[in-house]
């Protein structure tokens, strides 16, 4: 139970709680937007301020913090069965302070020495509250647990965001949020919905790697196993070509030798093909050229005489003589060039001979050896294919990994759903207390039964949540039968939670009754009424005072009796803060 | 043969292939290059014209043969 809410600061409206039903009352008399909380008169503001003593984090959407520096706001309530005093200062706003018997406290406060107070750090506060009003259990869980900032968020609703849906307190709340905490408020293994969080995550991991892997060309496995053992062929004939190759260190000078013999060789053939061209000319010669003999000498001295007697100087031997020498001498010449020509032949064929032989050493000495550079480009290549066969057999692995891994996951998914299957009957007793508390308030305000449905997944999918929640309420389509359903939804919450010794209060801000019919929110309220008396919890509701259905009320149900604090905007200091801000 | 007749032209006369080959003889040349160079010219005719006519420049004293080369004789 809240028994009071109060600042440091003169200007703020002191509000002070009793059991059951509480009604703060907004009074505008002025016209104003509606919905927002411009010039509002601190209906929300009071909910946050709420929210700031239960350890919610400092923002300036939700407290004008530049306006109220150095305020402390208190709230004395009852937690772990003693009536305590909390303070947390703006400026401070790291811990809290108590006020109050602590010693039976699951977490021991830490003392101040200046002046005697005992405090908690934010994160130990939390702790505390969770535990005594929630009752959350310490867990080795690190990840996807309740926590008590989560849960209170179901019984002290604000923004417009949270009044859309039951299970919701934020608009886009991650599903495991609001799949643990409503297992949890509803009697349901919450650790269950964990565990399938965290197997979503692993198969979002798994996609995500998969996907990293298709960068490029897709290939099946078949196709990759295929590629790596054709690349392996590969190495291996690269690797034998590698060992037997024999590098010739000075492979480059025998290369050019053996061209330098190639062109001497050409050289030389070519010349003895001219030569012989000669040679042939030559033997021609000595075939065509046939000499007169020595008769003809005889007639041509005689005629001679004939016709140049007084010239002639010389006497037939020696015509004879003359004649002799130079036939021979043409003989002998031709003899001697044929002679020359056919050894020059001869040693040109035998150097062809010899180059030929040479080159022939040098050419097997190319054939079977290499140069350096080209070895270390066979290297080269070998390294490079031995990286793409690395690379390959890599991706196998993962594409292995990858398989293997999401069955794994999904053979976790189907055990973890066993396992939700078998709890969720063993906590029927619990769960099906909420779903009849939920539908005794619905009927009570629609005189037809709701109903809260309560589901398991079972088709082993990894991407199902454990649990699927839903509210039904057949007027469905009437106006403002959606916040009756949270309406409905909350008020069996606080009444589950407050027979157990636990949260028994619950605070709804004016956007509750947005929209919905005057006759069902006389219901409604009238329904809290006589619960909260029941069970001994505290409802603590604003509205707005054009809204409160007086004209609907049974009788003898006097909604002033409620009113804990009206505010209103006859003056600057009659809003809940005493000044006003603009937003 | 020496001299154009009846039965030999003027191009076949051993005069004329001297006097040809005397001009080619202005300096001493051997058989083989002398030869080399006449024996294109249509009016030598073929190598037994050729030695004739040499045979003849010498019956008539105008060529020597001396160290393996045919000289003219200047007189």
């Amino acid at each position: 139970m809240i028994y009071k809410i109060y600042a440091s600061d003169k200007r703020f409206k002191t509000v002070e709680f009793k059991k059951g039903l509480n009604v703060i009352l907004a009074d505008r008399k002025k016209e104003s937007g509606e919905k927002d909380s411009r010039n509002g008169l601190g209906k929300t503001t009071l909910i946050n301020i709420l929210h700031f003593c239960l350890g919610s984090d400092l923002k300036k959407e939700l407290l004008p913090i530049d306006e109220i520096l150095d305020w402390t706001f208190f709230i004395e309530f009852d937690l772990c069965g003693e009536k305590i005093i909390v303070s947390r200062s703006i400026k401070n706003a790291g811990i809290v302070k108590l006020d109050g018997n602590l010693s039976s406290f699951p977490i021991k406060p830490e003392r101040d020495e200046k002046d005697g107070l005992y405090f908690f750090n934010l994160s130990d506060w939390r702790k505390l509250l969770g535990i005594c009003l929630f009752g959350i259990p310490s867990t080795t869980r690190t990840k996807y647990i309740p926590t008590f900032r989560n849960l209170i968020s179901y019984f002290v609703r604000t923004g417009l965001d949270a009044y859309s849906k039951p299970f919701t307190y934020l608009r886009n709340q991650n599903a495991w949020q609001s799949q643990v905490a409503n297992a949890f408020l509803l009697g349901l293994n919450w650790e269950h919905a964990s565990v399938v969080q965290e197997l979503k995550d692993k198969d979002k991991a798994i996609k995500s790697l998969n996907n990293a892997i298709k960068v490029g060309v897709v290939l099946s496995k078949g196709e990759l196993e295929a590629e790596r053992v054709r690349l392996q062929r590969e190495l291996n004939k690269r690797k034998i070509a590698l060992s037997s190759f024999k590098v010739y260190p000075q492979y480059k000078e025998v290369q050019d030798k053996a061209n330098l013999l190639t062109k001497e060789i050409h050289m030389l053939s070519n010349k003895n093909l001219l030569i012989k061209k000669k040679l042939e000319r030559y033997k021609e010669s000595v075939q065509s050229e046939k000499a007169p003999d020595s008769s003809n000498v005889t007639q041509l001295y005689a005629e001679a005489g004939v016709f140049f007697s007084d010239v002639l100087k010389k006497k037939l031997e020696e015509a004879r003589d003359f004649h002799t020498k130079i036939v021979l001498n043409r003989k002998q010449f031709l003899a001697v060039e044929i002679e020359e020509i056919k050894n020059q032949i001869s040693v040109n064929e035998k150097t062809i001979v010899q180059n030929t032989l040479k080159r022939g050493k040098l050419m097997s000495v190319l054939q079977t050896h290499g140069a350096l550079d080209e070895f270390i480009f066979l290297q080269e290549i070998f390294i490079e294919e031995k990286g793409r066969l690395e690379a390959i057999k890599t991706k196998i692995f993962n594409v292995q990994e990858i398989s293997s891994r999401k069955k794994e996951i999904k053979a976790e998914r189907v055990e973890v759903d066993l396992k939700i299957m078998r709890d969720y009957e063993q906590s029927r007793p619990d769960w099906e207390k909420a779903i009849a508390g939920f539908n005794e308030n619905s009927q009570a305000l629609y005189n037809e039964p709701g109903n809260l449905i309560i589901n398991i997944s079972d088709k082993g999918r990894v991407a199902d949540n454990a649990y699927s929640f839903n509210v039904e309420i057949p007027r469905g389509l009437s106006d403002g039968v959606g916040k009756m359903k949270i309406f409905c939804y909350d008020l069996m919450l606080v009444d589950l939670f407050s027979q157990r010794g636990r949260i028994d209060f619950l605070v709804h801000d004016s956007t509750m009754f947005d929209g919905v019919d005057s006759r069902q929110t006389a219901h409604a309220l009238e329904l809290v009424y006589k619960k909260a008396t029941k069970s001994n919890f505290q409802y603590i509701c604003a509205f707005n005072s054009d809204m409160l259905p007086k004209s609907n009320f049974s009788k003898d149900f006097n909604i002033n009796n409620f009113v804990r604090l009206t505010l209103t905007d006859k003056d600057a200091k009659d809003c809940l803060m005493g000044f006003r801000f603009n937003e | 043969m020496i001299l154009p007749n009846k039965y030999i032209k003027e191009n076949e006369a051993l005069i004329g292939v001297g006097t040809i080959l005397l001009n080619h003889l202005s300096e001493g040349k051997n058989l083989s290059d002398l030869w080399d160079r006449v024996k294109k010219i249509p009016n030598i005719g073929n190598y037994e014209r050729f030695i004739l006519s040499l045979d003849l420049l010498f019956i008539l004293g105008l060529i020597e043969f001396r160290n393996n080369k045919l000289i003219k004789v200047i007189s």
